[in-house]
């Protein structure tokens, strides 16, 4: 208790609200988001212990979610691709004269996601992990095997997906074969040339830091980096809000909270699913589902209440598998491997000040952000007017400082930075899914050890059928996230044969 | 069965156990890649035909000035730190002086309708924000720059 009590001193708060209020600001700037916002602001943590940069983080995750609300609420543009939904009823709500009143139902719902899902992780992150502890290299090896089917089955193509998993794995093996881990210490995939500047592969944060900070600035100067915004904006309120808009929406609430927390638990699975899935629930079984899509408070109820439950579902997987839950949690990843921290199944019982201190960060952030946000709201919606030829120079010189220093001082990670900036702008572009891309990547070099010390001790690839009753489970998950995908793109097909048909 | 369950026997040597999974991936990948081109690449075929690449390409909407400007001009910055640097070793100066010029770069290709109203705030933001960021992590968090 003492030590929990040592950590959270004013610091750690001013730090949770410094990154809340940092966190809001970049959701709320169209083209900048949550995963944007923590990755350029990894520098900021790397003179801080491990409970302090948490702090940080967990609000510049936090807020970066909530901003999102904003411009799409505003300016009809999602800040986040998770606040996608939110402006078809926030928008019309806007235009209807009624801005300010969708802005605080968003953060207002906002606030449940987000601590209905920082409940769900308290009380189901060690449970699983528990559960994962008695897992074998097998059992192991096979959890990742899942994660990556779940993530390409949701990818627009289910091969495109597995391939740009497995690619991101291959790039994950690039270097010597770490000794650390049970290796031969040798060299792989690269020639010895490269040696000097691969041995030990590419640097993990430099190569977040380059496919989320680099690539959207590459991707905005190919748009012709056009402000899409109005010179001002203005908050005039035909109607108030009124606690009383949220009578009847007890269910609506807590089922789309609930699709938020569950689809973030899925190894990499974006905001956007989440919250179109609410968004769709919501209007299935509203009486008065005409009304959504023209202004109908329920539906900005149901996007904020799923993107914001998607914070602290996204960090079961990671907390207790070792798994990130999406990409934003990819990026923490790398904060705990900065401080010496390795998440699996054994952060919670050998870290347990650092866990419950980050419970305590996750639910202040979360009430920073409805603070801020509800009583700031006429000034965090003027941020949206900043222009872009303002802001992007600084991003990319906080790009450069977060890659360089990781290191402490290699200019190599920071044309890291540079080559994976091209290759999530040029990728994409060719098809490339980027989500199951850094999955791979950042379990790759797991999978490869687990593999191979299977085979080592048991001899036979039959092993991973045969292990025990957990690994025939777990091929049945895959083989069901397999067989969902393909029904579910054969059915999209045929939709779209149907509507092409139509026309 | 006997012999099934020996095909899956697996005797691995240490000294090359490092090219295992790699051979695995790529495999996997040769093979993915040869689905992917299956499945899509009559579907790419006919769009190769209806348009051409010239065609394709003009979709994309590029604004060639500001891309093909900022591809230049940040490997520019990237590769200028380190020389400039070198003259004030270990106090971020590198980082600070290229940092100056390239923010002002930056801001004056993205810019657009250029007037002297935002020539001044890109000037004043090219200033105040590399000097802020390099106080902060140079001095205040004492972390490495070039």
């Amino acid at each position: 208790m003492d030590a929990i009590l040592n950590s959270l001193d004013a610091s750690y708060f001013l730090l949770v609200g410094l990154g809340t209020i940092i966190g809001i600001l970049f959701g709320a700037i169209p083209g900048m988001t949550a995963t944007m916002a923590v990755a350029v602001c990894l520098p900021m943590t790397y003179a801080l212990d491990i409970n302090h940069g948490l702090a940080l983080l967990l609000g510049l995750y936090v807020g970066g979610i909530s901003g999102g609300l904003v411009p799409a609420i505003l300016i009809n543009i999602p800040g986040t691709p998770s606040s996608i939904t939110t402006t078809f009823d926030g928008y019309p709500m806007t235009r209807n004269g009624e801005p300010e009143k969708a802005l605080k139902i968003g953060i207002a719902a906002s606030l449940f996601g987000g601590l209905f899902s920082a409940a769900v992780l308290f009380w189901f992150a060690p449970t699983l992990a528990d559960w994962a502890i008695k897992f074998s290299y097998v059992e192991k090896f096979l959890i990742i095997l899942f994660a990556l089917t779940v993530i390409a089955s949701l990818s627009k193509s289910l091969l495109v997906g597995i391939f740009s998993g497995m690619l991101g794995i291959w790039v994950s093996l690039i270097g010597v074969y770490d000794m650390r881990s049970g290796g031969n210490g040798e060299l792989r995939i690269i020639p010895e040339m490269l040696s000097p500047w691969l041995e030990n592969g590419f640097s993990l944060l430099p190569l977040l830091i380059g496919l989320f900070g680099l690539s959207v600035v590459f991707e905005e100067a190919q748009k012709g980096c056009i402000d899409e915004h109005a010179e001002s904006v203005k908050l005039a309120a035909k109607k108030r809000f009124q606690w009383r808009v949220f009578k009847g929406q007890g269910t609506n609430l807590v089922r789309s909270a609930s699709i938020g927390t569950f689809i973030g638990m899925l190894p990499g699975v974006g905001g956007s699913a989440a919250s179109v899935l609410a968004y769709s629930q919501a209007k299935n079984f509203s009486r008065e589902s005409e009304k959504f899509g023209s202004g109908h408070p329920p539906g900005v109820v149901a996007s904020e209440a799923s993107n914001n439950g998607l914070t602290g579902g996204a960090l079961v997987p990671l907390l207790s598998l070792g798994i990130p839950g999406d990409s934003t949690t990819a990026v923490l990843i790398g904060a705990f491997t900065l401080q010496g921290i390795q998440v699996g199944p054994l952060f919670i019982s050998e870290n347990p000040v650092t866990w419950d201190v980050m419970m305590i960060g996750l639910v202040a952030a979360n009430l920073v952000m409805f603070l801020v946000m509800w009583f700031a709201i006429r000034h965090i919606a003027k941020v949206i007017t900043v222009p872009k030829y303002l802001l992007y120079p600084g991003v990319m010189m906080m790009c450069v400082v977060g890659a360089y220093a990781i290191n402490s001082g290699i200019m190599f990670d920071v044309w890291t930075l540079f080559i994976f900036g091209l290759v999530g702008f040029v990728g994409v572009k060719l098809g490339l899914e980027i989500a199951p891309f850094i999955i791979g990547f950042i379990l790759g070099p797991s999978a490869e050890v687990y593999f191979v010390k299977s085979l080592e001790s048991f001899g036979t690839l039959s092993i991973f059928f045969t292990k025990s009753p957990i690994a025939v489970f777990l091929w049945v998950l895959i083989a069901v996230s397999v067989g969902y995908s393909i029904y579910s793109h054969r059915k999209a097909k045929r939709l779209a044969a149907v509507q092409a048909a139509g026309q | 069965m006997e012999n099934f369950a020996d095909l899956l026997k697996v005797q691995i040597d240490f000294d090359r156990s490092h090219l295992l999974f790699p051979t695995i991936i790529e495999w996997l990948l040769a093979g993915l890649a040869l689905a992917i081109i299956a499945t899509h690449g009559r579907c790419w075929l006919a769009q190769w035909r209806t348009s051409g690449l010239r065609a394709r390409v003009q979709t994309w909407q590029i604004d060639k000035r500001r891309l093909f400007g900022c591809l230049i001009l940040t490997p520019v910055y990237f590769a200028a730190m380190e020389p400039v640097g070198s003259f004030y070793p270990n106090v971020g100066v590198g980082f600070l002086l290229t940092s100056y010029v390239y923010g002002f770069a930056l801001s004056w290709l993205f810019v657009h309708d250029n007037n002297r109203r935002k020539t001044v705030l890109m000037a004043l933001n090219a200033l105040i924000t590399p000097t802020l960021v390099w106080f902060v992590f140079a001095h205040l968090f004492r972390i490495t720059l070039p």
